[in-house]
This record gives structure tokens, C-alpha cells and sequence, in this order.
């Protein structure tokens, strides 16, 4: 025992200096993810506990009597327990500041409530007791559905709710879209389709059924038209006028931008779209074919229907890949390369050969193809390679996007290989001694985009055929600069 | 006897009230986790990344794909005039030398216009060039030749209009000393792919550092080691590097060895990781010995690099740095920054006058960073470099009066509400131009962007999310753009 008291002494003690560092707020998020393990220890005992306690009201059941209040004390004690480490973990944040607040008192009265029925059962006051012990349990279901609530969100339990049953319930039916999803545009309704979707999106948590800030809702046309608490949010064809534009158009640091500071404001074309829409008459019913939208904003409606997709390579949104073996990535660097992951938790790998340490022969090539899902950038700038090379193997690279072979000592007869590659993008071949033989074998790279020739043997005809053949395929070839009075390029 | 006395002292000296409470603490929380983890030297950080914590510069995957791999930062320190150069406004010339409205004056400061200035029509003839129309005045006829490779961001805006707090805020994210410049928190945030050079080299001409010194690439409150390291384009390029008189390279090799030895100890005894910052900088200094003149020679450059760029081996020049530039680049140097200073023409002299000083400025750049982007271009290294070109402001579209006079020279004031800049490669739309001035180039009316809009973009090309590049300091999280910054998406290719 006085070796425990010393102990919180100790932590006491040391608390306040060690509370304001980093590491303890790690610790305290440590400690508290905890939580979920805990909480279901009181449910589980307290539950057990309250059933023997109302089963060993009858004869047959009597025997269980005993073991209530055991159960008690300990469901009591885990409750606690848990409300500790569930407090540790709010301190991470990010929780609705409401529920958060009765989820944490409720669940620390289940615990009170628990130990206090413990006392009075031990004093013999059962009647005290069982009831203390009722309202456990009652604080029990609500804490723990708050608790869900907060973890998965309040329309968690309902959302799968068949309809019927949601509206025997009174709960509300959304049939409002929440994103944008245009298949075709000429046929959009703006206001349906369009302009309730970024509303819903951007503007209902506040302003719709659950809360009504400024008494405005902005989840149903009705509502739109009826304003809020200073009037009218909306004047068709005014944009200058309508608050519902004005607000979501001041600076960010505005007192009165909408939304506020700390929600995600709307995208710069969601307010053209607003706009366009006020100015159009605020229509609710129009097709987007019917008002004749200006190629602005056409563009913007048609990236909602057909998404340019990433701009980096599709490559990386394969989610099929798996990371490369470490043993794999450290034969690789006993090899000869560095090896750089592209980025966190991403399976694919910058690889870079260092010339220096040894010429390239099969053995890089093999350590190569032991990751070669994996390779994406593949740097093999001035690389001398061996003549007894068989490099089609490379072509096992099946997922590379950028090769530089420049001042490699690369030849025509070796490039077959990236025909191979249905995912090349940028191929540099500046500084090498391939001719206009390689072009067709650039040619036939779907993806291609960019190609550089600088200082290569390809001569100026066979660039033009290349691109009229690809018209899409962007091809350096030196300088063409006014300032290079002595470059090879204007030499040959 | 007195040794011995001394030492107790220093141990008694060192055992300090803080060590017996985080001896205290580590041993009741049980959790000697950090600890452990810290005595393998594989720290986890903030960020969830996994630090090697004997190689700060270790190259650290970026949070997502990156579309850049290294930075070339071209400052021009003191701030050109956006007006004699892009920002082409003619309606301003049919204003010039009429009295400034005082609608634009009213609640405003500036550094130096009193009274009533006269506005000041462009100095310059403009044209358009390119397929991509962009305007470009006479005084860089070079770089005019590639403005479809640039985008142009004409509505910049910032909060200070006094040098060292604009350079400060533009590079460290805040107008005060005490914060990471760029460089550091990139180096900071990924490491560098070459270990044998800095991660962050810095290259000054104009003949002077900029205004705010060399707080521009200090590292604030992140580990030392992510400072830039500046390195000069005459004489020893890094100062102090080369072996001293009587001491080879074998015997220097020794002593390193033995001095991280001791200064290892010292930091498994204390953890300080500026231990660490040292011990680093050891090896490092001995692994440039070998590294950092062979980069920095540009002497065996062919003469055709050498008349592209305007260089002349063994002076100190912004030619001479930009050709540095695209060397580094080529050897996986992430952060290059390079200064040139002299930009401030505010005319109250001729150094430092738009018809003078202005126009030399643009000569001694134009020519020279053309040719770092059409030289890496040709290379295949601008697709994976980012170049940012900008002063810290802009000016003023109203002539400078200072002590309310006319002055015999041409000039402008400092301004902040508009000002240009330009960022070619690595993930930049080319040939665009994002933002607009007014009728007069006075505030910006479209798609204005502030510095930590621009820090937040150059982060994200290098495929870091600036709100999660963190680093704890004095108890909260702190980052580049502090609690600003938004994504510029419309200049991202």
C-alpha cells in the first residue's frame, strides 16, 4: 500500500512539468484508444449483474444473489476505469463538443451509480440499491448509444433504416443528393442536380433540420425561398443582393463568411455555379441545356460529368500492389541502387543507379526484376551497361512511368523493351547515340507523353515524323534559343 | 584530487531538477518506450515517419506523389518592379505624372511616399509573347522567348511592405526571426537523395545577403542540420571546408572519427539531438571535401553552356549560380536557393533607379535564367524541378516622393498588395497566367494569392501536404504556413 501512494505521489509530482510535452499527449491518446477496448468490460458485467439481479428475485435463481454485488463493484470499477481512458482520449479532439458532454457525464454516472448501489447493498439497503442500480443501467444504454454516435456519426444506427420504417419512426428521409454526380449536362436539373447537392453539402449541417443557425434552412426549395432571420437570402437575378451569395463570397477572415471558419468553405466553381445560378433567375426547375450555359460554366458542369481523372499517373491508384519485399529492396542497394519509396503508405519505389559502384550487368537486372510491380521511376541516367546485358528484361518493369537512360550508353537495338511499357510516360533519351531507328518503338508507347532527344543521333526529319505520328507527344531537342551560338544542335 | 572535485561538480551541475523528474516519470509510467525506441535511433515523429535519428538528411517518402523532386528558388531580394516587367497596365501610363487620387491613399502606409505622390506610367515598352500571349516588357528580352514553359501569378499579395519581414514572412512563413525558412522545412519534411551535399544549398550574388540576413535559411527551431548551406561561387565554394596546412586527409579522416565517438556518447547520455546535428555535419564536411568542389567546378562546363548562361568561371555572379543551380539539380540537391540582390528601385539613387540600377538588374538575370530553364529542359529535369522566381513585394504604381520631393531619379515605393511572380516546371500548367491586377496594377481583383497560398503549393508539388508538415516547438504544432495557406489548384498541372 505505501508503495502505491509513494507512486502517485511521484506522478503528482512530476505531472504538471511532464503534462505540457509532447510525449504525454501522445501517451494520454495511447492510453486512450484504450477506450473502446474497456468500455465493453461495464457494459458486459453491469448487464450480467442487473439480469442476476432481477432472476434471483426467483426461487430457483436464488443462488445468483451472492454474486451481484461482486459484479457490481467490478462493473462499477470498469466503468470508471473506462470514463478515465475515455476522457485521455477526447483530449485528441474532433468530437461534437454536445454528445461528447453527455456521453462523459452519463458514462461516469454509470459508474458512480454502480459503486453507490455497491454500498448500500453492503448496508442492506436493497430497495435504495436496486433502484441506483436501475438508473445504471438507464445511463448505461444512453451513454453507450451517444458513444456510437460519436464514433460512427448520429445517422449511423438509421441510415440503412428501410424507408417505411424511418417514417413509422419520424425520422427524416433524405432524398437529397449529396454530391454532384452529372451524367449528362444539357440534361442536369441546375437546381436539383447541381445547386442543392453543394448546399446539402456545404451548407445543411447548420442550416437544415437539426439545426436552423440564423433560422435559415437551406435544405428544400420552400425553405431556400423563405429566408431566414434577416429575410430573404435570395433575390432571382440579383446576385449583388442575395445574402446567400454575398456571405459565401466574403474574405475569409470576415466575421460573416459562410461558411465559417473552421467548416470547408466552397470550392472556387461551386460559388461560380451559385452565382450563375442567382443571376439565371434562381430557376428551380431549368435544365442546365434550358439556361444556356456560357462555356465557363459548361466546363465546370462537364468536369462533374466526365472527371479529367488525376493527374498523376493512374499507376498509382492501383490498389492491388503489394509492397516490395525489404530483403528485395536491400539486395537492391547491395546492387548498386538507391532505392526511395514515392510516398507513405504507397507499395512503389523510386529506384536510381549509382554508375560508380559497378557497371550494370544481369545482376542489377535481376535484383531489378525481383521488385518490378513495384518500380514506377526507374533512373538509369548515365549508366554504362554490360555487353552481355540481356536488357528486353526490363520490360518485366511493366508499371514504370519515367525511365531516364540519358547519357547511357544505350543503343538502337536495345530499346525495343519500352514497347513494352504500357504505362511510360517520360522516356530520356537525351546524350545517347540512338537514332531514328528507336522512334518507332516510341511510337508504339500508348501512353507517351514526353521524350527527350537532346544531343542524340535522331535526325531532324525523323523528329517530324515522330510527331505528326504522335501529335499529343511532346519532343525536346535542344535549343532552339537565340543566345546558343555554338551548340552541337546548330553545329549539325 | 581537484579533477576528480570538478567532476562530481559537472555530474551534479548536469543532474538538474528536470532530469529527476523525467527519471521520475519514465520509470512510474512504466513506458521507457521512448527511450528504447530512441536508444536504436529510429525515432517516429509527428508526421508518423520513421526517422533514422543518426541520418537527419536520410531521403523520407513524401505524403503523396510527389510531381517535383527539388526546388530552385530564385529570390530577388529587394523586390523588381512588377510593372516594368509583367503586370503591363496602360491605362497607367495615361495617368502618369497626374496626382495620386487620395481614394488610393486613404488609411494606407508606405515605406517612403509622404503627401501626395504623382502616379508613374510604365517605364517600358510591353509586348506579348509566345503562343500563351503573355506580356513581358523589353527588359528581358531573353526570358521573353519562354514564357510559354512559365506561369505567371500577377496577383500576389503579402502583409508586410519593409524588406526583412516580407523576406521573412515569404520564406520562413512569419515576418518575425525564430521560424524554419523553406529550405529547411522541406529538407525537414523529405530528406535529401544525395547525402554527399547539402540538402539545402544557398547561392547569393548582387554583392550582398538579403535584408533579413541569413535568417532567410536558417532552420529556426528544427534540428540545425536544416539549414541552408551557403556556398560561393568564388574561392573555396564552402568556407573552411578544406583540410588545414599540415593536417591530410587520412589524418583529418582519424580525428572525426574520434571526436563523433566522444560526441555519440555524449548523446546517448543526453539525447540532444543537436549532438546528432554535429555528428552529421562531421561526415558531411569530410564526404564535400571530395563532393562539393567537383559540383561546384563549372570551369569544364563546354563554352556553349557558358555563353547560353553569361558565366564567367571564378566570379562571383547570378550566371555563375544559376549554372550551379541546374549542377546541383543534377545531382539531387532538393533545395536550391539562390539570392540576387539590388532590386530595390525606389530612385533615390541612381544604384537603385528604374531608368539605372533597374536596368542592369535585369540584365545581369534575364540571359542567365532563361538558360537555367531551357538547360534543364533539355535535360528532362524540369519536368521533375520546380523553379519559383519573386522578390518579396511589389511597388507601387505612384512615382516615390521621399520627404515629399520630386526626385531626380525614377523609382517606386514598396507595396504589398500586388506584386508578380513566376513558376516554371515540376507540376506547373505552363503558359498560363493566374490572377489580375486592377486597371493600374494598384490591388489585385482576380485570383489573388498570398505567400503562404504560394509555400502551401510549392510544398504540395513537392508532394507534401503543408497542413501536415508539422514540428512540436514550445508546445503546439507548428508548420510553414502557420495556420494559413491555401492550395493554388488552378496552376497545377
Amino acid at each position: 500500500m505505501k508503495k502505491i501512494r509513494y507512486t502517485l505521489f511521484f506522478l503528482l509530482l512530476a505531472s504538471p512539468a511532464w503534462a505540457q510535452s509532447e510525449e504525454s499527449n501522445q501517451l494520454l491518446l495511447f492510453f486512450g484508444r484504450f477506450h473502446p477496448l474497456l468500455v465493453h468490460l461495464p457494459i458486459g458485467i453491469l448487464l450480467l449483474a442487473y439480469c442476476m439481479e432481477l432472476l434471483s428475485k426467483k426461487p430457483q435463481f436464488q443462488s445468483m444473489k451472492g454474486a451481484v454485488p461482486f459484479a457490481l463493484l467490478w462493473g462499477g470499477i470498469f466503468a470508471l476505469l473506462s470514463a478515465l481512458v475515455g476522457f485521455f482520449l477526447s483530449t485528441g479532439g474532433g468530437y461534437a463538443t454536445d454528445t461528447l458532454f453527455w456521453h462523459q457525464w452519463l458514462g461516469i454516472s454509470v459508474g458512480v451509480f454502480a459503486i453507490l448501489a455497491y454500498i448500500l447493498k453492503k448496508r442492506s439497503k436493497t430497495r435504495a440499491s436496486f433502484w441506483l442500480f436501475t438508473s445504471s443501467i438507464l445511463c448505461l444504454f444512453v451513454t453507450g448509444h451517444l458513444g456510437g454516435n460519436l464514433t460512427h456519426g448520429n445517422d449511423y444506427l438509421t441510415r440503412y433504416m428501410p424507408t417505411s420504417l424511418k417514417k413509422i419512426a419520424g425520422i427524416p428521409i433524405e432524398t437529397v443528393k449529396r454530391e454532384i454526380v452529372l451524367e449528362n449536362v444539357d440534361e442536369a436539373v441546375l437546381y436539383t442536380d447541381v445547386i442543392q447537392p453543394i448546399l446539402t453539402n456545404k451548407c445543411v449541417s447548420c442550416h437544415g433540420s437539426n439545426k436552423m443557425k440564423g433560422e435559415l434552412r437551406l435544405d428544400a426549395k420552400e425553405w431556400i425561398l423563405k429566408g431566414g432571420e434577416t429575410g430573404n437570402v435570395l433575390l432571382a437575378g440579383n446576385v449583388e443582393k442575395s445574402e446567400l451569395f454575398h456571405r459565401i463570397t466574403l474574405p475569409e477572415e470576415h466575421d460573416d463568411v459562410m461558411p465559417p471558419s473552421g467548416k470547408t468553405p466552397l470550392e472556387k466553381t461551386e460559388i461560380q455555379l451559385i452565382e450563375w445560378w442567382i443571376a439565371n433567375k434562381a430557376s428551380f426547375d431549368q435544365t442546365v441545356a434550358q439556361l444556356q450555359a456560357p462555356k465557363e460554366i459548361y466546363d465546370i458542369l462537364n468536369e462533374y460529368a466526365h472527371p479529367s481523372g488525376p493527374s498523376q499517373s493512374a499507376v498509382f491508384a492501383m490498389t492491388d500492389i503489394q509492397p516490395a519485399n525489404p530483403k528485395h529492396l536491400s539486395q537492391l542497394e547491395e546492387a548498386g541502387f538507391r532505392v526511395f519509396p514515392i510516398a507513405q503508405e504507397s507499395p512503389f519505389v523510386e529506384v536510381t543507379y549509382q554508375q560508380k559502384v559497378q557497371p550494370f550487368g544481369n545482376a542489377q537486372l535481376k535484383a531489378l526484376e525481383k521488385v518490378a510491380s513495384q518500380v514506377v521511376w526507374l533512373n538509369l541516367s548515365g549508366t554504362q551497361f554490360e555487353k552481355s546485358l540481356e536488357i528486353q528484361n526490363l520490360a518485366t518493369l511493366k508499371h514504370l512511368v519515367r525511365l531516364r537512360l540519358d547519357n547511357s550508353s544505350i543503343r538502337d537495338d536495345q530499346m525495343k523493351f519500352v514497347e513494352e511499357l504500357a504505362w511510360l510516360e517520360y522516356l530520356n533519351l537525351y546524350g545517347t547515340s540512338v537514332t531514328d531507328n528507336v522512334l518507332s518503338h516510341l511510337q508504339a508507347i500508348p501512353t507517351l507523353q514526353h521524350v527527350f532527344l537532346w544531343q542524340s543521333k535522331v535526325s531532324p526529319q525523323g523528329i517530324q515524323r515522330l510527331k505528326s505520328a504522335k501529335s499529343e507527344l511532346k519532343v525536346d531537342t535542344g535549343f532552339t534559343h537565340h543566345t546558343i551560338k555554338n551548340s552541337p544542335q546548330k553545329e549539325s | 584530487m581537484k579533477i576528480y572535485k570538478e567532476a562530481i561538480h559537472k555530474k551534479f551541475e548536469l543532474e538538474t531538477r528536470r532530469h529527476f523528474l523525467r527519471k521520475c516519470t519514465s520509470g512510474i509510467g512504466a513506458l521507457a518506450l521512448g527511450s528504447l525506441l530512441g536508444g536504436c535511433g529510429k525515432v517516429i515523429d509527428q508526421m508518423g515517419q520513421m526517422r533514422d535519428a543518426a541520418r537527419p538528411m536520410k531521403a523520407l517518402p513524401p505524403h503523396f506523389a510527389p510531381k517535383a523532386k527539388r526546388i530552385i528558388y530564385l529570390h530577388m531580394a529587394g523586390s523588381p518592379s512588377q510593372l516594368e516587367l509583367f503586370d503591363y497596365k496602360p491605362e497607367l501610363q495615361k495617368l502618369d505624372g497626374l496626382d495620386c487620387p487620395p481614394s488610393l491613399l486613404e488609411g494606407k502606409r508606405f515605406a517612403f511616399i509622404q503627401g501626395v505622390p504623382k502616379m508613374l506610367g510604365p517605364q517600358y515598352s510591353f509586348a506579348q509573347h509566345g503562343q500563351s500571349g503573355a506580356w513581358v516588357s523589353d527588359r528581358l528580352p531573353h526570358f521573353s522567348k519562354v514564357v510559354d514553359d512559365v506561369a505567371f501569378l500577377k496577383a500576389m499579395h503579402t502583409d508586410e511592405f519593409n524588406h526583412a519581414p516580407a523576406q521573412l514572412l515569404l520564406h520562413t512563413g512569419g515576418p518575425r526571426l525564430g521560424r524554419p525558412s523553406m529550405g529547411s522545412w522541406v529538407t525537414y519534411g523529405l530528406g535529401t537523395e544525395n547525402e554527399n551535399l547539402p540538402g539545402f544549398v544557398v547561392l547569393v550574388s548582387g554583392g550582398t545577403t538579403p535584408s533579413a540576413g541569413k535568417s532567410v535559411w536558417g532552420s529556426g527551431f528544427l534540428p540545425t542540420v536544416y539549414q541552408g548551406v551557403q556556398c560561393r561561387s568564388k574561392g573555396d565554394p564552402v568556407l573552411y571546408l578544406s583540410d588545414p596546412e599540415g593536417m591530410n586527409r587520412n589524418l583529418r579522416k582519424k580525428s572525426i572519427e574520434a571526436i563523433n565517438k566522444i560526441n555519440q556518447e555524449t548523446y546517448e547520455e543526453f539525447g540532444d539531438p543537436e549532438t546528432l546535428t554535429r555528428i552529421s555535419q562531421y561526415e558531411m564536411a569530410f564526404k564535400m571535401q571530395m563532393s562539393v568542389p567537383e559540383a561546384m567546378d563549372i570551369s569544364k562546363e563546354p563554352d556553349y553552356i557558358h555563353q547560353m548562361y553569361g558565366t564567367e568561371p571564378g566570379k562571383a555572379s547570378f550566371a555563375n549560380n544559376c549554372l550551379l543551380a541546374r549542377r546541383l539539380a543534377e545531382r539531387d540537391v532538393r533545395f536550391i536557393q539562390l539570392y540576387h540582390w539590388g532590386w530595390d528601385s525606389h530612385g533615390a539613387g541612381k544604384a537603385e533607379a528604374l531608368d539605372h540600377g533597374f536596368k542592369d538588374r535585369c540584365q545581369e538575370v534575364d540571359q542567365a535564367m532563361t538558360a537555367l530553364l531551357q538547360d534543364l529542359k533539355v535535360r528532362g529535369l524540369l519536368d521533375e524541378t520546380l523553379v519559383v522566381w519573386g522578390g518579396e513585394f511589389g511597388r507601387t504604381p505612384m512615382r516615390e516622393n521621399r520627404g515629399g520631393q520630386e526626385m531626380v531619379f525614377v523609382g517606386r515605393d514598396h507595396h504589398l498588395e500586388a506584386f508578380t511572380i513566376w513558376m516554371a516546371g515540376g507540376g506547373v500548367k505552363p503558359g498560363i497566367t493566374y490572377g489580375e491586377t486592377d486597371e493600374i496594377g494598384y490591388y489585385g481583383v482576380k485570383d489573388r494569392a498570398h505567400v503562404h497560398d504560394l509555400q502551401a503549393t510549392i510544398l504540395h508539388l513537392l508532394g507534401m501536404d503543408h497542413e501536415k508538415l508539422t514540428y512540436q516547438f514550445q508546445g503546439r504544432p507548428f508548420r510553414l504556413t502557420d495556420v494559413h495557406g491555401h492550395l493554388i489548384k488552378d496552376i497545377i498541372s
